[in-house]
């Protein structure tokens, strides 16, 4: 059964998640970032092969939190942070004296990993979650001509990791199978090496079977000075959205957003003329609907919570500092209720 | 339409001639079937006029192929997009898109054909193939059958003057495969399509056929009507060996054909002598089935795959020792889940006691050479036994799908179990090779094993097999002699049993020995 809801929507709302988390330190607030993100995924996942690969995605994250608070403990004394010593480890400097490992290890250090780590966990996670609720596969039927053939490229590269994943359960389940011979060293070489040189043949595969279905083979040959000045007027465009980008960032607001819109523009009416030398139709472009508006107002709901935070409650709520519990901000909870709320009214997403 | 003028071509690293001189030419509008033994070089035929070779394959192709008059040689194979409908022996790995209305539609989004244009002709095709439930789902949750169907329905919407078919009814059941077939020769017939086709499992296809290519495994490639190329191919289908044997002229093909010649030759015995005539049992003697011990007894075996899709529901069996069993049903039926349960359940099967061939023999390669993944001399000496000729220095994912599945079974047999499950084991593999392996399968059979065999292929059954189980929707609905089996519906009877009814062969030897008898 198709999604009823449109795959743009839920990478709208995991992304926003993302850059949520990337906004805060707060060990609390991430925790709860992850929650939603895994009960929404877990609730609303469709039953194609990729949504399995949640897991994977758990496996990764927890694995980054491990080694982020692992890194404190090797280079504990290269941290510098002071405070009370949780554990005390002999220093060891590598020849040259520029390296020393380990060391006495602070419980700040070793919650600034954990706050680290746990950041980029859930940066992970919510890439992951966005992919398991709706394939990137499905994302590219709703982008602008124009950007179809790199966004088919884009795909291509996104999905590699979870056609990793499913690679890996079919060569270790055949792994099984065979009957035991060699000695027990080589077995984890005999699960990688199939797994590589399977997905090495599958993507020819895939890319042989794009060809010869002529992936590609429409773009309407354009001459090379066409192509120069295209190049050139993206680079202009590109440099004025870094100019314009730079201005706003630095205060110079009334200098900045005209540029900026002024390059996005240029940037449409690029996109636009690029679309019209491929001639690349569509079959199907899922329509936005009001199921797709409800994840939109969540999405929204989490952004402008984490936005209000720090206003509405203390300033350093977001990036607390020192080894003390962590106080929630209550804006950015509510937002990341309703976050998890709106995504879970949704009908129809799973039988 | 297509025209191969002199083409050698060898693959990158080889000095052998896969093709060597070859010139042919096909005409608009003909089905031409390509023929012959396991290894030969018939997907690197096929993949040629695609343009995949070279293109995507390397090596050195000399000589010129002219599609359409397009030189593949300066057109890739996007460029041959548009004329060309191209469908690999694993059809899964191709697919692009992760709805099947979507794939259905890759090809014509490429062209630029209109929305409407396209919706109707992917209807049409959704119709075409009998594939309209699926039409929401993802390709990649498909059984095997019916990715071969959408594969197909692929690379016809765009509405190409050739179709390029690896095997297109290697993965389908006796129905499918008959279904498919009858789709492709109304588009031959309708839209004047040009059908290039390789395929092992001739008795399936050779009603369809215009011409017959024969691809001899010396580079050599000879092209003619399917009487001339039959009278003397090593890989001809069972009526066709019979026919010989027996020198019946004209050579039958079909099996209607067949029927005429065999009435000709032996008329049917009539009522009151039948009995004293025909012999009793088809094949073998009648096993003593209970006096073999019970090697394998599941009771109440349930899968449930995500989806959630019941994929085996309550399914009870028992293996004996010295008899193998046939596990038959469509496509999708729960075959591949009930080995893998099987192999898969500790408790039922403890490590040692049972081994699988599963239905994708390159997932168990981890070596880089043949060499290497044999285990033993007696491995290597099956390997030989099964695909002779298989350069040991060969890297195991280079070889052909036949020669893969041979050294799949070679490392698999050897294992010293109680049980051998085989996964659909004659995907690619040509006639005399199949009873090799019948043989080999036999021979572990009366070594006290008990043999489990999940195929689509009743000739390969109406070797083999001692009993049928008929699985449907997850659950065994049927279960018996294999020769009242096979004998009992024409859908799934083979080819022999068909032109000899009444009398009761299943073989081309139980016939000759049969017919021998009655002379």
């Amino acid at each position: 059964m198709a999604s009823a809801v449109h795959p743009g929507a839920w990478w709208l709302w995991a992304l926003t998640l993302a850059a949520a988390a990337s906004q805060t330190t707060n060990p609390l607030l991430l925790v709860l970032i992850a929650t939603v993100a895994l009960i929404v995924a877990l609730l609303r996942r469709q039953d194609t092969p990729w949504a399995l690969t949640l897991r994977l995605y758990v496996y990764l994250a927890v694995t980054v939190v491990v080694i982020r608070v692992g890194f404190r403990v090797v280079f504990g004394a290269a941290g510098g942070s002071a405070g009370p010593v949780a554990l005390d480890l002999p220093a060891w400097s590598l020849p040259g004296h520029y390296v020393v490992l380990f060391g006495p290890v602070t419980w700040d250090g070793l919650y600034l990993g954990l706050r680290d780590g746990l950041r980029l966990g859930c940066l992970i996670l919510a890439v992951g979650v966005a992919n398991v609720l709706a394939s990137p596969k499905r994302v590219l039927a709703g982008l602008p001509r124009a950007l179809r053939q790199v966004g088919t490229a884009v795909v291509v590269a996104l999905t590699v990791f979870p056609s990793l994943a499913l690679a890996l359960n079919r060569v270790r389940r055949a792994a099984r199978l065979r009957p035991a011979t060699g000695s027990k060293r080589q077995a984890p070489l005999r699960v990688v090496f199939p797994v590589l040189a399977d997905s090495l043949d599958r993507s020819l595969d895939l890319a042989a079977s794009l060809e010869s279905r002529g992936y590609g083979a429409t773009a309407r040959l354009t001459s090379p000075a066409q192509r120069a000045g295209r190049a050139g007027l993206a680079a202009l465009v590109l440099a004025l959205m870094a100019a314009g980008a730079l201005a706003v960032t630095a205060g110079h607001g009334k200098l900045g957003w005209p540029t900026l819109a002024l390059s996005l523009a240029g940037a449409a009416w690029l996109a636009r003329s690029l679309g019209r030398d491929s001639q690349a139709t569509r079959l199907s472009r899922p329509g936005w609907h009001a199921n797709d508006w409800l994840i939109t107002a969540g999405a929204g709901a989490v952004a402008l919570g984490m936005a209000l935070a720090a206003p509405l409650t203390s300033a350093d709520v977001l990036q607390p500092g020192s080894w003390a519990w962590p106080a929630l901000p209550w804006p950015a909870v509510l937002g990341l209720i309703l976050g998890a709320a709106c995504p879970l009214a949704v009908t129809g997403a799973r039988q | 339409m297509i025209q191969f003028e002199g083409v050698s071509f060898s693959y990158p690293g080889s000095d052998r001639l896969v093709l060597a001189d070859v010139n042919l030419e096909f005409n608009s509008g003909e089905l031409a079937l390509v023929i012959g033994p396991t290894g030969a070089g018939k997907s690197t035929l096929l993949k040629a006029v695609a343009g995949l070779v070279p293109h995507f394959t390397g090596g050195t192709l000399h000589g010129s192929i002219r599609v359409d008059g397009r030189r593949t040689q300066t057109h890739p194979p996007r460029r041959l997009a548009d004329l060309v409908g191209y469908v690999g022996q694993d059809p899964a790995a191709g697919f692009v898109a992760d709805r099947v209305e979507d794939e259905l539609a890759y090809a014509m989004e490429q062209q630029g054909i209109p929305v409407t244009t396209m919706r109707a002709r992917v209807e049409e095709v959704l119709d075409l193939l009998g594939i309209a439930p699926l039409r929401d789902r993802d390709p990649l949750s498909l059984s095997a059958g019916e990715a071969q169907r959408v594969a197909i329905g692929a690379s016809l919407t765009a509405h190409p003057k050739i179709l390029v078919l690896d095997e297109p009814t290697s993965a389908l059941d006796p129905a499918a495969a008959e279904e498919v077939m009858a789709a492709i020769s109304r588009l031959v017939d309708d839209l004047d399509l040009t059908v290039l086709m390789a395929e092992h499992r001739l008795e399936r296809v050779i009603q369809f056929a215009d011409r017959i290519v024969r691809v001899d495994g010396d580079g050599s490639v000879s092209a003619g009507t399917p009487r001339t190329q039959l009278a003397t191919s090593p890989v001809a289908p069972p009526l066709v060996r019979l026919a010989r044997a027996l020198a019946w002229t004209p050579l039958p093909l079909t099996v209607r054909e067949g029927r005429r010649a065999a009435r000709a030759c032996a008329p049917p015995p009539t009522d009151q002598v039948s009995d004293a005539v025909s012999p009793p049992a088809p094949n073998r003697p009648v096993l003593a089935a209970p006096s073999r011990p019970v090697l394998l007894e599941a009771k109440g075996v349930s899968v449930t795959h995500p989806g959630p899709v019941q994929a085996l529901n309550g399914v009870s069996l028992q293996l004996r020792g010295g008899q193998i069993t046939g596990l038959m049903g469509r496509n999708g039926a729960g075959k591949t889940s009930l080995l893998w349960a099987l192999a898969e359940d500790r408790k039922l099967t403890p490590p040692g006691t049972l081994v699988l061939v599963p239905a994708q023999p390159t997932d168990l390669f981890y070596a880089n050479s043949v060499a290497h993944e044999l285990p033993n001399s007696k491995a290597a000496a099956l390997l030989d036994r099964i695909a002779p000729g298989i350069a040991r220095g060969a890297h195991p994912r280079d070889l052909s799908e036949g020669q893969r599945l041979a050294l799949a079974l070679a490392i698999q047999l050897t294992a010293d179990t109680q049980v051998v499950a085989l996964d659909e084991p004659t995907r690619g593999l040509d006639y005399s090779a199949k009873d090799r392996l019948a043989q080999i399968l036999r021979e572990l059979a009366d070594q006290g094993k008990a043999v489990l065999v999940a195929t689509h292929d009743v000739e390969f059954l109406a070797l083999a097999a001692d009993s049928i189980i008929w699985l449907a929707e997850g659950q065994i609905v049927g279960e018996g002699p294999a020769a009242e089996f096979l004998l009992s519906v024409p859908a799934h009877a083979p080819q022999i049993a068909k032109v000899m009814a009444p009398r009761e062969y299943l073989t081309v030897e139980a016939a000759l020995v049969g017919i021998g008898g009655e002379r």
